[in-house]
């Protein structure tokens, strides 16, 4: 599992570390099972405070992401975040209008965009989809 | 502590080795055989070397965190201020003990090696070696007491030099006896006394950091600030002994003489070359202008100023109460005899002899004196009237033949000069010189010198005691300095004379005037004992020559008042600074104690900017941003 | 939480010279606190009040729950300092100077201690005066977290060191942090780092603070923007408006909890580009550069009247 941040960002590091695990679970390089490094080799890999970690594990752990096993680490659940459907329905058009915009200036037509978009669905191995909640 | 002593390493080892090598080369610079056998007077180098050291080890174990830039990652430690104090003390005394072992140690072993007669050691020279090494531990008290105050670089430096400067000098004059010499036990006690002083300052000041902007709490004043007053009071005292003595020097200049001309005595001024101007009773110039070729015959001054001044102010080595005659004699070698009646004899070829009374060597009696005579060495016993005569080439001493109708009084020596003492110059057969110091044996009678082992009588050779300064015409004036009073023996051929001295021109009034000035500057307490105190013969600096033995209360007076309003003008600064009460009550009633030099410190240090409020109102500034987070009680 | 060190409107002169006019900052537990603020502004100042090597004229400070000015052996042993220029015994070795810590600090860990010594390569023989500068931090702040402090105090410790030494340096700190969880409150320049391991920051001006905030919160509060005015449209003020900057064509604007309708405003009478969080470093350049003489840590009164009116967070 591939996690990055970029500590100049305007995002709270914590919500980058949150987004580089919920990014490796969509992208599949992270299976259910699979254990998160621990609080202190991913505060010194990424040197970040190590209270930075673990905020971010705790935020994943009440998104339903990852569960902590006492002693053990912290283990991926292999679920999606458990995120309210407002927040998640707002998140998704955040990420959309920005995907929109940058393809407009790019000079891509919607056709384009639709077949890119198709493109990368492919890539990502989407659970069943579970009741709305 | 281990670690403590460890970071003191350095400095604890460098000043061994500096100390040491200081101290041995001045023990040695007095002679190895004259300080380990002879035993000497007076160890001036070893003196000087144990103070400054002492100072150079104080101010090093005070300040050694300071000049590294390690002091404030030193409090971090989890060790209690005291400690640390207790640590650089440790330190400072394994100094010291390195110093008093080691030094004599190196020293001897340098004379064992490198000189004759260490067979000959008394152990008595050790302990008084011991002795001269006590100034080195109330210099080192005093420098590192001064040197943990916190304040600035300068102040300290003020403050170590009144300490030391009042109080070696202070050690010295109580330590010292009528024969001027010092007592070993008070010159000891003195200075463990000092040192106690300056360790409890420097205890005083322990967790108190240099901060120019908040003033010193009153504990620490009191303790580092309150001797320091006194010892700028005392070098003050003693400084102004100079300008007074030099203006009372001049105003006897300006005074008027009694000459006798003839039959006659007047007042007069010395116009000279030989030339005298008659003053009224007044001291007003007349036209009058005696001369000796005049017809007024031997015209002579018959006063002259015999002034009773205090000590000169200085800091000086010891001199113990111990009488080591020593002299040298040229081809013969050199001769000691110390203070027991031990006797020796050193000659580069020879090395050292030890030489007594007849074949058993006996010592000599105690007091008795040895001096040159002759071509030998003579040695006197002045309770068994006896004279013995060395013998070089039985090296010992044989007794020689005394006039029956004589008492030897004493070993003395005259210098003749050519033209002056020609009848003495021919009858002792002196050479081709100009002049000669002619050591002689004085008796009651006659004075002798050496002929071969006989005793000869040379008439006149003792004639020099004599002349006498009593038989001076002149009358010596030594009561008070400034006001005398002079008056014509009744015996004398001329009529009866009286004057009062007193200033009475404008020039004689500006230099007692002078004199005056610096005794209103002394702090009034050392006036007011001063005062109370007899007049003797050798006062200490710190006393006034014009208030000694009772004389010119309201002088005494006038100071006091002069420092009284220096203390109320001291007391009105601080409290316009905003000093508290008790900084006010401190520094007044020092001013009031010791003068002007109080009111000057004062000055020095209390500064506007330690008592400034600048307290800015409430309400306190708040960041434009914050993240307010609800806070839970403290953790106890 | 509970409070490991507090100043309280403390105030402090240097002669004429005001350092601090009213400093006052909290510290929790386990938090980690970053004082930044330009040269001379007072960081150096209030870290040695803290530890009771200066006094203030007014306030108060507390650290551990005690009074800085009587902090006996015991606390002072739960406290771990790094100086501003890593002062060791320059008469010393690396080896001299762990035997020294470790007589003059109960809790010393010695393996603790060896480990970390290799790890950054210094052997117990070097001489500290022949250590470099990098090294010489590293061993102090090896030295001060030795003995498993409570809290980290540290003046500037990465002043002077390449950016290899400063990332060693973070290294050592946040090993120290996953550890033993302490907590630290230093100050710094280099706000890369501060980004990294602070939890809050204090942005120190003119003897006071001018920003006390988490550094989540400062980057949702704070927006940057720029904007073209139409023409005659004169740029905002207001509490909202940290910095005006001019540029061409227009203004950079520097916005504190922007409500929509300012931005509504702007962008009626202009034209708006799209409100950023800046980066750290954009902000303490807003807040504290040279262009901004005026901006000043306001009356407490102010504060809690905007908070009140739901400034606060």
């Amino acid at each position: 599992m591939i996690i990055r941040i970029d500590p100049t960002a305007a995002e709270p590091l914590f919500e980058q570390v949150v987004f580089a695990v919920k990014t490796a679970v969509a992208r599949g390089t992270a299976k259910a099972g699979d254990r998160l490094p621990s609080v202190r080799e991913l505060a010194r890999e990424l040197a970040i405070n190590p209270n930075t970690v673990v905020r971010a594990y705790e935020a994943l752990e009440r998104d339903g992401v990852i569960v902590r096993r006492q002693g053990a680490g912290c283990f991926l659940t292999g679920r999606g975040s458990d995120l309210a459907g407002s927040e998640r329905r707002k998140q998704l058009q955040d990420l959309m209008r920005r995907t929109v915009t940058e393809a407009f200036h790019l000079g891509f037509q919607p056709e384009d965009l639709r077949k890119a978009l198709d493109q990368n669905l492919d890539q990502v191995q989407f659970p069943e989809p579970r009741s709305q909640s | 502590m281990k670690a403590l002593r460890r970071k003191d390493g350095l400095w604890v080892l460098g000043l061994h080795t500096g100390g040491i090598v200081a101290a041995t080369v001045a023990i040695l610079s007095a002679g190895g055989f004259e300080t380990f056998v002879v035993g000497i007077q007076r160890q001036e180098p070893l003196f000087h070397a144990a103070w400054s050291s002492g100072l150079v080890l104080g101010a090093v174990a005070a300040c050694f965190d300071e000049v590294l830039g390690t002091r404030e990652y030193l409090r971090q430690r989890a060790v209690a201020p005291r400690d640390l104090l207790l640590a650089r003390l440790q330190g400072i005394g394994s100094v010291l003990l390195g110093w008093l072992v080691l030094a004599p140690l190196c020293a001897w072993l340098w004379f064992a090696a490198f000189d004759d007669g260490w067979q000959f050691t008394s152990l008595g020279s050790l302990g008084r070696l011991a002795v001269g090494f006590v100034p080195a531990l109330s210099s080192a008290a005093i420098g590192f007491a001064a040197a943990s105050l916190p304040t600035s670089w300068w102040r300290r430096l003020v403050i170590a030099a009144a300490w030391w400067l009042a109080g070696v000098p202070l050690v010295d004059d109580l330590s010292r006896t009528a024969s001027l010499t010092h007592a070993v036990g008070w010159f000891v006690l003195g200075h463990v006394a000092l040192a106690v002083l300056a360790l409890a300052v420097a205890f005083a000041a322990v967790g108190h950091d240099a901060d120019a902007d908040r003033p010193w709490p009153q504990r620490l004043r009191c303790w580092a600030l309150g001797p320091t007053v006194v010892g700028l009071g005392l070098v003050v005292a003693a400084l102004l002994r100079e300008p007074q003595a030099a203006s009372l020097s001049g105003l006897h200049r300006i005074y008027p003489q009694v000459v006798r001309h003839g039959e006659r005595l007047d007042l007069a001024r010395w116009e000279g070359e030989g030339a005298w101007r008659v003053v009224t009773a007044e001291h007003a110039a007349t036209a009058t202008v005696l001369k000796r070729d005049d017809g007024h015959g031997d015209v002579r001054g018959t006063w002259r100023s015999q002034l009773q001044l205090p000590d000169q102010y200085e800091i000086e080595a010891p001199r113990w109460a111990q009488r080591v005659r020593r002299t040298a004699w040229g081809v013969l070698g050199t001769f000691y005899l110390s203070d027991d009646g031990r006797a020796w004899w050193r000659h580069w070829r020879t090395g050292v002899v030890q030489f007594g009374k007849g074949e058993a060597n006996d010592p000599f009696e105690v007091g008795a004196s040895l001096a040159g005579l002759g071509d030998t060495v003579v040695v006197h016993e002045p309770a068994a009237n006896r004279l013995w005569r060395l013998d070089p080439d039985r090296r010992h001493c044989v007794p020689l033949a005394l006039p029956a109708d004589d008492r030897i009084e004493q070993l003395d020596s005259r210098w003749l000069r050519q033209g002056q003492d020609d009848e003495l110059w021919t009858r002792l057969g002196i050479g081709d010189v100009s002049s000669e110091l002619v050591p002689f044996v004085r008796g009651a009678v006659r004075s002798y010198v050496l002929r071969g082992d006989q005793l000869v009588a040379i008439p006149g050779l003792g004639d020099d005691r004599g002349a006498a300064p009593d038989d001076d015409p002149m009358q010596r004036v030594p009561a008070d300095p400034i006001t005398f009073s002079f008056a014509s023996s009744p015996d004398a051929a001329a009529a009866p004379f009286r004057h009062e001295f007193t200033p009475r021109t404008a020039l004689e009034r500006a230099a007692a005037g002078g004199a005056l000035t610096c005794s209103l500057l002394r702090p009034p307490l050392l006036q007011g004992i001063a005062h109370l105190r007899p007049l003797e013969r050798r006062p200490a600096c710190w006393f006034d020559v014009l208030v000694l033995g009772g004389r010119r209360a309201w002088l005494v007076l006038a100071g006091g008042a002069f420092a009284a309003l220096l203390a109320w003008r001291t007391a009105r600064r601080l409290r316009r600074l905003g000093a508290p009460r008790p900084t006010i009550a401190f520094w007044s009633t020092a001013t009031v104690l010791f003068g002007p030099a109080a009111a000057v410190l004062a000055v020095v240090c209390e500064r506007p900017r330690a008592y400034a409020d600048r307290a800015l109102p409430g309400p306190f500034p708040a960041p434009r941003i914050t993240t307010v987070t609800r806070i839970e009680e403290p953790v106890a | 939480m509970t409070v490991i060190l507090e100043f309280d409107g403390v105030q402090r002169w240097f002669g004429e010279q005001r350092v601090l006019r009213g400093l006052s900052l909290r510290v929790e537990q386990g938090q980690v606190y970053a004082l930044l603020g330009r040269n001379g502004a007072g960081k150096t100042t209030a870290l040695r009040l803290l530890l009771g090597f200066l006094q203030p004229h007014r306030g108060t400070v507390r650290v551990l729950g005690h009074d800085p000015r009587d902090l006996g052996p015991a606390v002072r042993a739960r406290i771990g300092y790094v100086g501003e220029d890593h002062r060791l015994y320059p008469t010393m070795s690396v080896g001299d100077a762990i035997a020294f810590e470790a007589g003059t600090r109960p809790g010393f860990r010695r393996t603790f201690v060896d480990r970390a010594l290799e790890r950054c390569g210094l052997r117990p023989a070097q001489r500290i005066p022949r250590l470099s500068r990098g090294q010489r931090a590293q061993l102090s702040l090896i030295l001060a977290v030795a003995s498993n402090p409570e809290l980290l105090v540290c003046d500037d410790p990465a002043l002077g060191l390449d950016v290899v030494m400063r990332r060693e340096l973070l290294d050592a700190l946040i090993d120290l942090l996953a550890d033993t969880g302490c907590s630290v409150l230093f100050s710094s320049h280099f706000l890369g780092d501060v980004e990294r391991i602070a939890d809050r920051i204090g942005i120190l001006h003119d003897g006071a603070l001018l920003v006390d905030a988490t550094l989540d919160d400062l980057k949702q509060r704070v927006a940057r923007c720029t904007w073209v005015p139409a023409h005659g449209a004169v740029p905002p003020t207001g509490p909202h408006v940290l910095r005006v900057a001019p540029r061409r064509g227009g203004h950079d604007l520097t916005l504190l909890d922007a409500p929509p309708a300012l931005l509504d405003d702007l962008r009626r009478r202009g034209e708006l580009s799209p409100p950023v969080p800046p980066s750290l470093e954009d902000l303490f350049l807003d807040l504290t550069g040279p262009d901004r003489p005026g901006l000043l840590a306001e009356p407490i009164g102010e504060l809690a009247a905007r908070s009140g009116a739901g400034g606060g967070r």
